[in-house]
């Protein structure tokens, strides 16, 4: 007798009148590292994304997750919470987890855990933020041609709370709204650090001696790289934490003791008529915008201790003291240089910053780009009917994605790393 | 039975048949990690510094010569690390003066396994191309490295030499 068929991976066997049928998934081609799926958790009614695993410095980023997502996500964590894949330090971890509850027979719905990437973990999205009609933020083309309007002036977001403030504009027929999420690295690294004290020497000479101390503050004990969810700030992009409107001399100031980096931003856009100010559900369309391609590296510059500038040496002369394991640099400076001695303290932390750098890769040496990208424009010819063809279609393609076609760019690397 | 989505099915002597579209990546790209139950291959690669240098596993480059086959890194299941982690690696170690030799007394540029991924300071730097993780006693391959290596080296004026992988 023929053992009956089962179906495997990717498989799908259906019964009728007629007989068996046999499918199978389409091919769904490469996958990029950090590759972002957003899902509906219908258990959790809530969305999340699936990342393809990627990796910094050729370590996976940990997702703070939960074990009922978990189970909710692949379905087969529960009563297997170790498995081939597991290390000692996941068991260890799941090992105190499991001894702290009653329950031994699995974690608890509610119990957090840190999954690494490549275990593919639900990342949880829940802080969306408002773009289009009853949002704030300017909607990407893309989404203009699929009916999102472009925003009310008069909304605003507390919060998860969306509230109309001054009028009472109906919102154009067929509306759709949009929410979007960030999915960004959040990378821990040391900082620099730097305290102020001013001194007046006395009233003979007029003279206020200002010292800055720099120093250093380690990344939080528990820190580790991770995926983070919510709104990407684009100074973290920058990975300089300070602007030349930071005024240095006016307080403490302490670097941010990380780094953080855009994976992808999430949409979701609404079915028509939405009313403004709904919550994201089943019903919405999500989308992925990527900012991430490629594996990445990451590095800050090394630690000086000792930091020599000529601008407090023209004023009245640079004291430095190193103090143990850790290097400080005191600045004097008079009250007429106070404007110079503002800037110059600004140059130093400027100068001394710890803010690490990302960069993929490219064997090309600093540039992010294999080959060019951008392709020149067609030049118009006597033929208008096929140029306004091939305009149409160039704008078609434009909008017809979020993503740049590949090759894609990785991030370029910072040169003042190598000295 | 029928041929639904995605599949081709036919009959022959031999019995019933049933195809369907193949997985697995369709991007062809440098030091792909071919574990095997005796190793792992790596597809031909570069790490392009002063000279482009082919990485090496014993003394054969990694995508064979004239007179050699392919060469297997053999894997040890003791080398990983907390998270049952273990890494192939390209190592080089640049000359005094942070040169790669066109013919050097010892491989200056190889493939190795390390139980951490990275090393940008000291007097070697590592650069990962791929995490395995044990599975049903098979290796599981991550693949991290997909284009060729810029390799660039300094020595700053105190502490040690840095490498960065570009």
């Amino acid at each position: 007798m023929t053992p009956p068929l089962r179906v495997s991976h990717n498989t799908l066997l259906t019964q009728n009148s007629l007989g068996s049928t046999i499918s199978m998934s389409r091919h769904r081609g490469w996958g990029h590292p950090w590759l972002t799926e957003p899902k509906w958790m219908p258990k959790k009614k809530a969305w999340a994304a699936f990342v393809v695993a990627g990796f910094v410095n050729g370590t996976a980023p940990m997702v703070r997750t939960t074990a009922g997502d978990m189970r909710e996500a692949n379905g087969t964590f529960y009563g297997q919470l170790v498995d081939a894949m597991t290390g000692a330090a996941e068991i260890k971890q799941l090992a105190q987890l499991v001894a702290a509850t009653d329950d031994t027979s699995g974690l608890p719905d509610k119990t957090v855990i840190d999954v690494p990437l490549y275990k593919a973990p639900p990342v949880s999205l829940s802080e969306w933020r408002a773009i289009g009609w009853d949002g704030s933020a300017a909607v990407p083309l893309f989404f203009q041609d699929r009916g999102v309007n472009k925003p009310k002036s008069s909304t605003i977001q507390q919060g998860e709370v969306i509230k109309i403030v001054a009028g009472n504009l109906a919102p154009p027929p067929g509306n759709r709204l949009l929410r979007a999420c960030d999915i960004f690295l959040h990378q821990p690294r040391t900082a620099l650090t730097s305290s102020l004290s001013t001194t007046t020497s006395g009233m003979a000479t007029g003279m206020t001696l200002v010292t800055q101390t720099l120093s250093f503050r380690p990344a939080a004990p528990n820190e580790m790289l991770k995926i983070q969810t919510g709104t990407f700030s684009a100074f973290q992009q920058n990975s300089l934490n300070f602007t030349a409107a930071t005024n240095a001399m006016a307080s403490n100031y302490e670097e941010k003791n990380w780094d953080e980096l855009l994976v992808s931003t999430v949409y979701l856009m609404s079915p028509p008529n939405t009313p403004p100010g709904s919550q994201p559900d089943s019903t919405w369309q999500a989308f992925a915008k990527h900012n991430l391609f490629w594996n990445i590296y990451w590095a800050q510059p090394a630690v000086q201790p000792f930091f020599n500038t000529d601008i407090f040496r023209s004023i009245t002369g640079l004291v430095s003291v190193l103090g143990a394991g850790a290097g400080t640099t005191a600045v004097n400076s008079i009250t007429a240089s106070i404007n110079d001695a503002t800037q110059g303290a600004l140059n130093l932390l400027q100068a001394q910053s710890l803010a690490g750098t990302f960069w993929t890769p490219t064997g090309g040496g600093t540039t992010s780009t294999y080959p060019a990208t951008v392709a020149a424009p067609a030049k118009p010819t006597l033929d208008k009917a096929a140029d306004a063809v091939a305009k149409a279609r160039a704008k078609a393609k434009l909008i017809s994605s979020l993503d740049p076609a590949f090759p894609y760019e990785g991030q370029k690397f910072n040169l003042s790393l190598l000295t | 039975m029928r041929p639904g989505s995605n599949v081709l099915m036919g009959r022959n002597p031999l019995g019933t048949w049933v195809q369907g579209p193949g997985g697995g990546a369709d991007f062809s790209h440098p030091f792909t990690v071919f574990p095997s139950s005796a190793g792992a291959r790596v597809s031909r690669g570069l790490v392009i510094a002063n000279i482009a240098v082919e990485p090496v596993i014993g003394k054969v480059p990694i995508g064979g010569d004239d007179k050699n086959p392919q060469p297997v890194l053999n894997l040890d299941d003791s080398l990983v690390d907390d998270l049952g982690q273990s890494w192939v690696c390209v190592l080089v170690i640049p000359n005094a003066d942070g040169k790669l030799d066109a013919k050097p007394d010892k491989p200056q540029v190889t493939v190795v396994q390390r139980a951490f991924p990275i090393a940008l300071t000291g007097k070697g730097g590592l650069v990962p191309l791929a995490l395995l993780l044990r599975r049903n006693g098979h290796w599981q391959v991550f693949q991290i490295a997909m284009f060729h290596f810029r390799y660039e080296t300094s020595q700053p004026a105190s502490g040690p030499r840095k490498h960065f992988f570009l």
